[in-house]
């Protein structure tokens, strides 16, 4: 099965088939989602109103940690086996990690202003999760530096397996050092600290951000297979 | 955990509050609503070149 995935071809006609089923998903969870988020879910007794910025904030920072956990995933695929298609994803997800990483930056400052009483500190959770931002810039950057794509593609994929380990800093930081930040409500391990009635909106919007980053990651692999045939129709035709 | 008209009418009336939670739902939908048009017709534009080079 995944020897036949691997194969760009076979991967597009799969891609076909689930993307449109994905978009879709993502819309009836996103209005699901505004319902709970803006019609059932209540106040915070602490933050007031704005624990509703949690809805879009949480999810951008899952997928912006978890886009990269797939990428460096990826890049060893791509060092070690050398294959193509685990760079044309790995190229597809690094504009989508940035965005939803540049996301979590923003919605996290406009939290921070009427919570912490500012836009932002160089707090460790903050810091590292900039420091994640210009990885995933410095991947786009090098990919398309080189007019050998192979040659980009290796260069970004030795970045993004250096750069997995802010990964765990990003996630530990607000346990290892004193931040701002607060520390995690949900955890695999423990009970969450978090209201049902907050819990189901908070769900919703992941999974719909989550089939939105599938439909869009879908799309651009295609951009990035038709793009390779341009070039190798353009070389046999010079 | 039913509709609660109340509950939306209490958020539109917390004006500074509204103000923080509408700015970052904007730009939050702003950028994807970015980056899913961006990706779309850089699809078809490379979709109608290559169809234009095949029936060549």
């Amino acid at each position: 099965m995944f020897t036949k995935l691997a194969n760009p071809s076979s991967f597009q006609k799969l891609s076909d088939f689930i993307y449109p089923k994905c978009l879709f998903l993502f819309i009836i969870f996103l209005i699901s989602g505004f319902y709970y988020a803006f019609f059932s879910s209540p106040p915070d007794y602490l933050q007031g109103e704005t624990v509703r910025i949690m809805y879009i904030h949480v999810p951008c920072a899952w997928l912006s940690l978890g886009i990269y956990s797939m990428m460096a995933g990826c890049s060893f695929f791509s060092i070690v086996f050398k294959h193509t298609l685990a760079d044309i994803i790995s190229r597809a997800c690094a504009p989508l990690g940035a965005c939803f990483t540049l996301a979590t930056l923003i919605t996290g400052s406009i939290w921070g202003k009427p919570t912490w009483g500012t836009w932002w500190v160089w707090d460790a959770r903050l810091t590292s999760e900039l420091v994640l931002l210009f990885i995933y810039l410095g991947h786009i950057f090098i990919s398309n530096a080189y007019e050998d794509k192979r040659k980009g593609d290796r260069y970004a994929a030795i970045l993004t397996l250096l750069g997995i380990v802010n990964l765990p800093i990003i996630k530990w930081s607000v346990d290892w050092w004193n931040t701002l930040h607060q520390p995690a409500s949900i955890s695999k391990f423990s009970s969450s600290n978090i209201d049902p009635s907050m819990m189901l909106p908070l769900f919703l919007m992941v999974f719909s951000f989550l089939f939105f980053f599938i439909s869009l990651v879908l799309l651009r692999i295609k951009s990035e297979v038709i793009s390779r045939k341009l070039e190798i129709l353009e070389q046999h035709g010079s | 955990m039913g509709l609660n008209m109340e509950v939306f009418l209490n958020f539109l009336n917390t004006k500074e509050h509204f103000y923080y939670v509408i700015s970052s739902y904007c730009v939050v939908f702003f950028l994807l609503a970015l980056i899913f048009f961006e990706t779309f017709y850089k699809v078809k534009k490379l979709q109608k070149k290559l169809n234009q080079k095949l029936d060549k």
